[in-house]
């Protein structure tokens, strides 16, 4: 800082005073000369200063000489605070970040300084110096050809002042004064910008950075409930919040974009009191240039793009869309799939051809596909030699979910079938065409025997000897594989019914990265 | 705001009372913490320089606001002002 | 405070978080008067205890740590478990 000393150009002060006329050096000093006494609330050693100054004012002004209590605290303190101590001469008061007190070199408070009525600083005093006050005094004295009132030698005649406030570090101070945004951890828990999990505060320079260049004004459309306008900057809040790294945005993206397709219904999966969660599934190379997992734990924790994607999903229904959980979300008891469901396929392992190229698509295009569906069902096999013996299992184990009479369903239940399970089909020769028919086949029960309270219209017309499926077609089985190589554990997620959702798949859009 | 929030969570009717500067920064802040039906009574400024019976009178002006804040139902929200 | 943080809300159409209910007066509740330690608060309280009283709550009173920060959750928790209703004063 540089010091305003003696003989220097008083710097221009930016404080604010009591009446609506701007507070200036010219205006100060216009009848002779002008003392400024630089003080703040917190410092006791000012405070003496004004109490032992203060009844001279109204002496010196009548001889010329102002006398301007210059506060680093708000305005109404600093009236207070000279009413109390008896300060009769003028008041003013700085705001933080204290430019005044800065351009005047101040290190500690009180300074007097004293300036002349050319603007030039005739002399400072720092703390109470007795000596120094009178020496100062004098000579104001002298520029104005007055005799002026100096204060009473009474102890302490010297006494050190305290930190000018200007003097502290910037950060500390804005850190003291800083409400609690401070943690932003927490602030994000009070904004109610969470899952109930921390969440990445997503400062301007995170977003910017998971934008990688995309427009953020671009619109993806509105996400239900609340119709909140998805625009990439959201997105990429969401994506930020979620623990994505730029690298996953563009699946991000896809994923957003096939969930906001008005086929999905995701208005409905939002609100709904059925677990209903959005499963995402990913297809191509962008699985390995991300780094998402197709093995062992493919659908539990463990893997920051797989997590992260589906969180980033979810966030965007939450916030974006308003579907919070015990608000606008009426699920009954959630699923943990509602915090984020996301699993790339083991293209490599299976014996078939991807869910992407089953879907339409080239192999080496990357893909997301979301489907509406709840919590995976375990499937334990350890038993089965024959193919058969392992599909009516699976087949089987799926016939309870949503429902064990309200038969037949067309929404998809999706089987996700371990590298073991899959090497049995593959051994046989089992294409997924016949794997499918074969559960579908598997799977049907007598009318009569489904008749229990509320029945499908379909049940109900039935002959009750006549066989009902549980899927209204084998379209409604969805194949993938993934898991560990090791266990034979394969799982089935059940559908979400009643809204015409359509399984929907998006084209990752490009570019992304090759590498992480 | 942030104590007014966290008790209306728990189910907790409250209100603050702000001199009237405050009411911009009052308003942003509870919309971000998601509450912006967040009640706060709005009293003139400023209240450093009153004297007693001043800062009385200015409580009991602004004491209806303050029932109505803890026993009116929710509705829109909508600063009070007196 | 420092950053503003991105939003992930469009506030056009963001859902409000609903108020508690309302009881219908306040005579025979429990209303904890908590001050926030800026100057006047206290008195501005006093005051208000005593119209308080005089709709026949029940009053008792509370103090944050320090003005600048939110209360800590733990007072937070502490009122709760002994308000039915809080006047929190006086923000200047």
């Amino acid at each position: 800082m540089n010091a305003a000393g003696t003989h220097m150009t008083a710097p221009p002060l930016s404080v604010r005073g009591l009446g609506p006329d701007e507070v200036t050096i010219a205006s100060l000093a216009a009848d002779g000369a002008a003392l400024l006494l630089f003080v703040n609330e917190d410092c006791p050693t000012s405070a003496m200063a004004l109490r032992r100054l203060g009844p001279l004012c109204p002496a010196w002004q009548e001889a010329g000489l102002s006398a301007t209590a210059v506060f680093e605290d708000p305005l109404e303190i600093a009236v207070r605070i000279t009413r109390r101590l008896g300060w009769a001469g003028r008041v003013a008061s700085e705001d933080p970040p204290y430019e005044t007190s800065r351009a005047y070199g101040l290190v500690s408070v009180p300074t007097a300084v004293l300036v002349d009525n050319a603007g030039t600083v005739a002399g400072t005093v720092t703390g109470w110096d007795h000596a120094a006050l009178v020496a100062l005094i004098e000579q104001a004295g002298a520029l104005l050809g007055a005799g002026l009132a100096a204060p009473d030698a009474a102890e302490p005649l010297l006494k050190p002042g305290c930190s000018s406030k200007a003097a502290i570090d910037p950060e500390l101070a804005a850190a003291m004064d800083a409400p609690t945004g401070s943690d932003g951890i927490e602030e994000m828990f009070e904004r109610g910008w969470t899952d109930g999990l921390p969440v990445v505060p997503p400062t301007p320079d995170r977003v910017e950075a998971m934008l990688g260049g995309s427009d953020p004004g671009f619109s993806l459309g509105l996400v239900p409930p609340d119709m909140g306008e998805a625009t990439l900057e959201r997105v990429a809040a969401c994506a930020v919040l979620a623990g994505c790294r730029p690298a996953y945005f563009p699946v991000v993206v896809a994923a957003c974009q096939a969930a906001l397709d008005p086929a999905f219904n995701l208005h409905g999966q939002a609100v709904t009191t059925q677990p209903a969660g959005q499963l995402v599934v990913v297809n191509g190379p962008v699985r390995d240039a991300i780094g998402l997992n197709s093995g062992m734990g493919a659908l539990g924790p463990g893997w920051r793009a797989n997590l992260t994607i589906g969180r980033a999903l979810r966030l965007l229904v939450t916030l974006t869309g308003g579907g919070m959980p015990g608000q606008l979300d009426r699920s009954t008891q959630g699923q943990m799939g509602k915090v984020g469901s996301c699993v790339a396929e083991d293209e490599e392992v299976s014996p078939w051809e991807p869910l992407h190229v089953e879907r339409g698509f080239q192999p080496g295009q990357s893909v997301v596909t979301v489907i509406g569906s709840d919590a995976p069902l375990s499937i334990s096999d350890h038993r089965s030699r024959t193919p058969e013996d392992l599909a009516w299992v699976l087949a089987w184990a799926a016939a309870s979910q949503w429902s064990t009479n309200w038969w037949p369903l067309e929404e998809p239940s999706v089987f996700v079938i371990c590298p073991e399970h899959a090497e049995m089909f593959r051994a046989a020769g089992w294409t997924k065409q016949r794997l499918r028919r074969f559960m579908f086949d598997a799977v049907h029960k007598p009318a009569g025997e489904l008749r229990r309270g509320e029945t499908t219209p379909f049940v109900h017309a039935a002959d009750p000897a006549a066989q009902v499926p549980k899927w209204a077609s084998p379209e409604a089985i969805v194949l993938i594989v993934a898991g560990g190589e090791a266990g034979r554990y394969s799982a089935v997620l059940g559908p979400c019914t009643g809204m015409g959702s359509q399984i929907v798949s998006r084209e990752v859009g490009s570019p992304w990265p090759l590498t992480t | 705001m942030h104590d007014l929030v966290h008790l209306e969570r728990r189910g907790i009717p409250a209100v603050g009372v702000a001199t009237a500067p405050f009411a911009d920064e009052a308003i942003e802040q509870a919309r971000r913490l998601g509450m912006p039906a967040s009640r706060v009574v709005y009293i003139p400024h400023p209240v450093q320089l009153l004297t007693d019976d001043e800062l009385a009178a200015r409580a009991d002006a602004s004491f209806p606001a303050v029932l109505a804040a803890l026993t009116e139902p929710a509705g829109p929200p909508a600063p009070f002002a007196t | 405070m420092a950053a503003d943080y991105v939003s992930p809300f469009d506030e056009r159409v963001r859902t409000p978080e609903p108020l508690a209910p309302r009881p219908a007066s306040v005579s025979g509740r429990r209303v904890v008067l908590l001050d926030i330690r800026k100057n006047r608060g206290a008195e501005f309280l006093d005051r208000m205890e005593t119209l308080l009283r005089a709709e026949g709550a029940v009053t008792a009173r509370s103090a944050k740590e320090i003005f600048s920060k939110p209360a800590a959750l733990a007072l937070i928790d502490d009122i709760a478990g002994r308000a039915d209703l809080v006047v929190e004063a006086l923000a200047d």
